[in-house]
């Protein structure tokens, strides 16, 4: 083949044309990761979200206040009446 | 045919020179700015922010922790409805309750305030919730839209308020911690934000040839405190009942282990809701607990007997030669408090009566350098070290400058101002056996598994122990046999201490308003707690021993099987 008058060896050719294909894949490549890229920190992201919010539900639902309000409405109510037991006494003996 | 060949050449050079006039001023001219514009296009750079630390309680479980909100802004250009329509449709959206007319229409004129502003972006609302976020959404209201920012949440409402502090603006409109843990702690808990910049193609996605600059937020560390929500919760609960049986203007408690100063809970009423603070007054965000001073009376003797008895002037069974009757110092006659006399009452009688003349007796064996020497190792005239934003110190008068009046007084906590957390922290030099110890909020700092001990100061002696041992019996027998014994639990082992102090006005002391306090640690051989309970002018009676005292009973009868304190026998 020849290019203004210039002979150009096939081999070159060859080459340019694996390099320029070469090229066109990186491109693809690269622009297929770059959108798997954006997905992934999407799902990060979106996970993170998830995570953000059962941890505020986490935290309402350890509430004490929310515990009373909840055992009062079960019916639950507080000791009045505590009884010390004396600890350091046998209550049975071997034999 | 030359002539038009000529015309055509003009005319062609002529073109040429145009363009290249034209490319030189969008190649040369306008060079910086198109590239400022091809990078805006294809360059983006966001800023990550970084997540405000949660302040836990002792159990682990939340005080304070950070969620996801959102601030409500209207491009106005982009705005396809009048004003009022969209004022009318998002108030319903974002007000507490919908029956509330008075409170919708306020909202709604707001808004439509807001919407009329001459601005292209105007934020509307800050901390909207997600669910309002997306009720909004559903609307679909066309020049709406959201950015995402934190909100603070409190999952026990109001309790430990001035503990915790609040999270407002600063001058920049950024996120800032004020008063208690929040201002104190404000830098760590912010943490830092990061950044990211990169470029992206036509569609957004991201071009990973051409490189990025990622600097990672650094998320604000957690606070691991040693207030037990538990005992918090009691104390809130129990100091609104107080304040309201005994008709007090305000009231203190602070509960606090003697052996390593952790603070257990601090509650002061009135108070205020730290997620809607600015509803509230300034008054409202400092803590009385730290930054409140007061005349302590009664419950100051100890300290002071607790000196004497260290400097070996007096022991328990000293008998006071000037008990019979008022005491003369300089112009002024020192009586009791209900005018009652015991002539050559022990160390012992003079704490359980209460006497402000046994006292006299002992601050004239200590003398004024002791004097001075002692309260100064109590920590009385110094900020207490405690970890919370706005300590006030009220101060001690200085060494040598104390006349033969302010000894005498001082005995008995009167012409001396404390705070109740100083107060607390000498009294604790007492219940740990001597030593003086820094009261700590703050037990551990962490975030994602690591955590760093805040190890306590290592307390310096200030009394023996033997000293501390006989001071301790004598506020034993104080509880036992002093005027508020009607109200001690029985059967347990406490030392402790009521007062009445009258609330110094403009140079006289305030002949019906009196600040009621009691002071107090159980088991008294090895205490488990000890709490300050102080009243502001409670109504249904002036003293301690009938208003604090048993407050002070009221909370501890509570903490005695939470904590596991048996009775003596």
């Amino acid at each position: 083949m020849t290019i203004l008058g210039q002979k150009i060896p096939f081999l070159v050719i060859v080459l340019l044309g694996v390099l320029m294909s070469a090229v066109v894949l990186v491109v693809i490549a690269s622009s297929t990761k770059g959108a798997r890229l954006l997905e992934l920190e999407e799902e990060v992201g979106a996970l993170e979200r998830e995570n953000r919010e059962l941890t505020s539900k986490l935290v309402s639902n350890t509430s004490l206040l929310l515990v009373e309000e909840k055992s009062q409405e079960l019916g639950m109510i507080k000791p009045e009446n505590v009884v010390y037991l004396e600890t350091q006494e046998q209550i049975a003996k071997l034999p | 045919m030359g002539t038009r060949l000529r015309l055509i050449g003009i005319v062609f050079g002529l073109s040429s020179l145009v363009l290249l006039g034209r490319l030189f001023f969008w190649q040369v001219l306008k060079a910086d700015e198109l590239s400022q514009q091809a990078r805006l296009q294809h360059q983006s750079g966001e800023k990550i922010s970084a997540q405000r630390g949660s302040i836990l309680a002792s159990d682990g479980t939340w005080l304070v922790a950070s969620e996801e909100s959102w601030l409500l802004w209207a491009n106005t250009t982009r705005l396809k409805e009048p004003q009022r329509v969209i004022a009318n449709k998002l108030a319903p959206l974002l007000v507490e309750k919908i029956d509330d007319k008075e409170g919708l229409l306020k909202e709604a004129m707001n808004l439509e305030g807001l919407l009329s502003k001459d601005a292209q972006w105007i934020a509307l609302k800050h901390k909207v919730t997600s669910e309002i976020k997306k009720n909004i959404e559903a609307v679909k209201i066309e020049g709406i839209g959201f950015d995402p920012e934190e909100k603070r949440l409190y999952p026990e409402a109001s309790a430990a308020a001035q503990v915790l502090g609040f999270v407002g603006k600063d001058s920049e409109g950024s996120d800032r911690g004020y008063f208690g843990l929040e201002g104190y702690y404000d830098l760590p808990l912010s943490g830092k934000p990061g950044f990211l910049q990169r470029e992206s193609d036509a569609r957004g996605n991201p071009i990973l040839s051409a490189g990025s600059k990622e600097v990672s937020a650094v998320h604000g560390i957690d606070l691991f405190t040693h207030i037990d929500k538990t005992i918090q919760l009691v104390v809130e609960r129990e100091l609104a009942k107080g304040i309201e049986a005994y008709g007090a203007s305000a009231g203190t408690v602070i509960i606090m282990d003697s052996k390593d100063g952790a603070v257990l809970a601090m509650a002061s009423s009135p108070s205020y809701d730290p997620e809607k603070y600015f509803e509230y007054g300034n008054e409202f965000f400092k803590n009385p607990a730290i930054s409140d001073a007061f005349e302590p009376g009664s419950i100051f003797k100890p300290i002071v007997m607790a000196a004497a008895l260290d400097a070996q002037v007096i022991k328990p069974d000293t008998k006071c030669d000037i008990c019979d009757g008022p005491v003369k110092v300089d112009k002024y006659e020192i009586e009791t408090w209900n005018k009652e006399y015991y002539p050559d009452s022990t160390m012992t009688d003079v704490i359980v009566h209460s006497d402000n003349v046994g006292m006299v007796f002992v601050g004239q064996k200590l003398g004024r350098e002791k004097m001075f020497s002692y309260l100064t190792k109590f920590g009385i005239g110094m900020p207490s070290g405690i970890d919370l934003q706005g300590e006030a110190n009220p101060g001690i008068r200085p060494d040598g400058k104390w006349n033969v009046v302010d000894l005498a007084t001082t005995t008995f906590g009167q012409g001396i101002a404390v705070t109740p957390i100083q107060m607390i922290r000498a009294m604790a030099v007492i219940a740990s056996g001597g030593e003086v110890m820094v009261p700590q909020i703050v037990d551990k700092i962490g975030q994602n598994g690591w955590e760093e001990d805040i190890k306590p100061e290592d307390g310096e002696r200030v009394i023996s122990e033997k000293a501390a041992q006989e001071i301790t019996d004598m506020m034993v027998a104080a509880v036992k046999n002093g005027e508020s014994k009607w109200t001690a639990a029985k059967g347990f082992k406490i030392a402790g201490k009521t007062g009445t102090a009258q609330i110094p006005v403009q140079g006289h002391y305030d002949e019906e308003k009196t600040i009621a306090s009691f002071v107090g640690f159980a088991p008294a051989d090895n205490p488990k707690f000890i709490m300050l309970v102080t009243l502001r002018e409670p109504t249904s009676s002036p003293w301690g021993s009938e208003t604090a005292a048993p407050l002070w009973f009221n909370i501890a009868r509570q903490l005695f099987p939470y904590l596991g304190i048996q009775p003596e026998s």
